[in-house]
């Protein structure tokens, strides 16, 4: 039994992040580097975050339910890894104008022009956050013992703890990619012409983040159901701003 | 057979471009002077050098930092494997065995002093052996003692494939209750043994020689995972990077001397380099202290993985028909950038001591932040050309991240995943 369960949760997990790897990083070796770059940036920005939480831990009464509450932690870091994705993304439109500088032919042999390196960027945020809030999750799948088993009367945890956890670790891939060619798009246009770019992307990340912190209070649906009305909605936004052209570039993914 | 170390334990990633011109290039137009096929087929590569060079060297780069992560990645997740699956590597058990040059074993429950004297009293002699060996390695070198330098080599190899490979084997068949019997062992552990010596030292497809080159850091990294007390790890850890700056980059570094004694004789005996510049393993010996007793064991310095062995370029001289093709084939992979297998072995302890704690975040902020300091010396390697050394940016990215994801990333994910908050 457990062991189904980790191949499902494992798949659930992992299956978005996996294809769009394989099709689209993969074949390209400037594009991994790149992909490694964004998944550290992400890195660095939790960092950052969880130091905010460390001193709120250390700041707040030992033992008190303010201690544990990780509202303000959340949010900071919201903030903090939106201020990265910003970050990373000058980086990169930097980092991209010397490649196309050395690069005689073309940028289409980089496949890190426009809107596909931003897409690049946000699939190594989206990849890193997703393997840090599912990876642990998976290898305690794995068992020994399993959540939502009665003793004494007392459930401990949902039943359904893992493959919630895995559809949002999921929907955080994808949110992830949409988000930095939002905000990609953003930064080409200048961000006093499309501010309300920026605006959506934090307003969509707060609101996935502050829904999932009820998800210990008992219901898992207004974080599962706002999630993946943000996947979409975003999906649709980046759609849009990276347009057919950037399509192409993003798929153009030989040499 | 001529060995060649040209690099070390803590080896530098060496560069074999020089300068503007593409090494390609100019080494395919020296080695087939006389060939009007090949140069035939050459003057269109070279035609339009000029537009395209960097546009090549781009790429080349970004596939050479590729071509690096995949070995380094595949022995990171073969130690990583391990290290989960054996409870033999898995720190848990109490440490019997240990190496000689870590005489000090502080227990948990000792005080704070006594674990800090101890902890840097293990990595100075730890450091100065290597130190040593890495200075005895460049003079056997530099007065041309091949017979020693190769008798030395074969013999680390040896060692480590034969006893630490037995050593594996044993573990696994532990950990699964299996039973076999000696003759079969016998039979299994000869077969591998020497096709591995073969492989490394003498000819072989290059795929089985970078498996057994991959293979046998996985092996010595285990071992180093095994027998070094935790604290002492990090810290010769980073010793190890401090000493690896210095013995590249300072002018007399035995590294650097080392690097330039093989880069001189390249110039004079250039033929001859062709048959020798192929995995050339060398290094430290360490004594190793074991319940049964002492022995020798091997710590199995640098090869480069991204060189083909030497006889392909022979089997190229052969088939005039498919020469050019294949020609430019080996010479891509030739050109490739070279990483010491010291380099792998370290990388691979660091990796495969988080991995210990079994909290998979803790590794995979490892592999990340060493796979990206990895690129960052490469990323320099290619303004610089020149020798650098490949231990300090990842090994100092690894050991912040370690210690920050440990103490202050890791509570704040457990409390997130336990309460499926999602950042």
């Amino acid at each position: 039994m457990s062991f189904r369960l980790f191949l499902g949760v494992l798949g659930v997990a992992l299956a978005p992040l996996l294809s769009m790897f394989t099709i689209f990083i993969a074949p390209n070796s400037i594009r991994v580097l790149f992909w490694i770059f964004g998944g550290f940036c992400w890195l660095v920005s939790l960092l950052v975050g969880s130091l905010f939480w460390i001193i709120w831990y250390s700041a707040t009464p030992s033992g008190s339910a303010l201690q544990d509450d990780l509202t303000f932690a959340a949010l900071i870091s919201v903030f903090v890894q939106e201020g990265f994705r910003l970050l990373s993304l000058w980086g990169l439109a930097n980092a991209v104008q010397r490649l196309e500088s050395i690069n005689i032919r073309g940028s289409a042999r980089s496949g890190m022009s426009g809107s596909s390196g931003q897409f690049v960027l946000g699939l190594g945020f989206g990849t890193i956050s997703c393997l840090f809030h599912s990876m642990n999750v998976m290898a305690a799948a794995l068992g020994p013992g399993s959540p939502g088993l009665e003793i004494d009367g007392v459930s401990h945890g949902s039943p359904s703890f893992y493959i919630t956890g895995a559809f949002l670790s999921a929907a955080l891939t994808f949110n992830h990619c949409s988000w930095t060619v939002i905000l990609g798009s953003s930064l080409n246009k200048g961000l006093k012409n499309s501010w309300h770019l920026p605006v959506f992307v934090v307003i969509a990340h707060l609101l996935t983040t502050g829904t999932s912190l009820f998800n210990d209070q008992g219901s898992i649906w207004p974080c599962m159901i706002s999630s993946w009305v943000v996947v979409i909605a975003s999906g649709a936004f980046a759609f849009r701003e990276a347009g057919l052209k950037g399509l192409a570039s993003a798929a153009d993914f030989h040499n | 057979m001529t060995q060649r170390g040209e690099d070390n334990p803590a080896g530098p990633v060496g560069p074999v471009r020089r300068t503007d011109v593409l090494p390609e290039q100019t080494q395919t137009r020296q080695r087939n002077q006389s060939n009007p096929v090949d140069r035939v087929s050459e003057s269109s590569t070279s035609e339009n050098e000029s537009s395209s060079a960097q546009d090549t060297e781009l790429k080349y780069g970004a596939e050479a930092v590729i071509n690096l992560f995949i070995p380094v990645t595949a022995c990171m997740i073969f130690v990583i494997a391990s290290v989960q699956c054996l409870s033999s590597y898995s720190g848990q058990q109490k440490q019997t065995v240990s190496f000689i040059y870590t005489p000090f074993h502080p227990a948990d429950d000792d005080s704070a002093g006594t674990i800090i004297w101890q902890t840097v009293a293990n990595s100075l002699i730890m450091i100065s052996v290597i130190a040593v060996m890495t200075f005895v390695l460049v003079l056997l070198y530099k007065y041309e003692c091949n017979m020693l330098l190769g008798g030395w080599l074969i013999f680390s190899t040896m060692t480590l494939i034969f006893m630490f490979g037995y050593f594996y084997l044993q573990q696994i068949l532990k950990v699964n209750n299996a039973a076999l019997d000696w003759v079969t062992l016998g039979i299994v552990m000869w077969n591998f043994g020497i096709v591995g010596i073969i492989c490394i030292h003498w000819k072989g497809p290059l795929f089985l020689q970078q498996c057994y080159l991959i293979i046998s850091a996985a092996l010595m990294a285990l071992i180093f995972i095994k027998m070094l007390p935790n604290w002492t790890t990090w810290l010769i850890l980073a010793f190890l990077s401090i000493w690896d700056l210095i013995a590249v980059l300072c002018p007399y570094g035995p590294l650097n001397m080392l690097l330039q004694l093989a880069n001189d004789r390249e110039d004079e005996l250039f033929p001859a380099l062709i048959y020798s510049s192929g995995a050339g393993i060398a290094v430290p010996t360490v004594m190793v202290t074991t319940s049964a007793g002492t022995f020798l064991a091997p710590l199995l310095g640098m090869a480069e993985t991204s060189d083909p062995s030497p006889q392909e370029e022979v089997q190229v001289r052969q088939p005039r028909s498919q020469r050019s093709s294949e020609r430019t084939r080996t010479d891509e992979r030739r050109e490739g950038v070279k990483l010491g297998l010291g380099d792998f072995i370290f990388y691979s302890v660091l990796v495969g001591k988080a991995s210990q704690l079994h909290d998979w975040n803790i590794t995979l902020a490892c592999i990340l932040s060493i796979l990206v300091g990895l690129s960052t010396t490469l990323i320099i390697l290619a303004f610089f050309k020149k020798p650098l050394p490949a231990l300090p940016i990842s090994l100092t990215l690894g050991l912040i991240f370690y210690f920050t994801t440990t103490y202050v990333i890791a509570p704040f994910m457990d409390l997130c995943i336990m309460k499926q908050v999602f950042l």
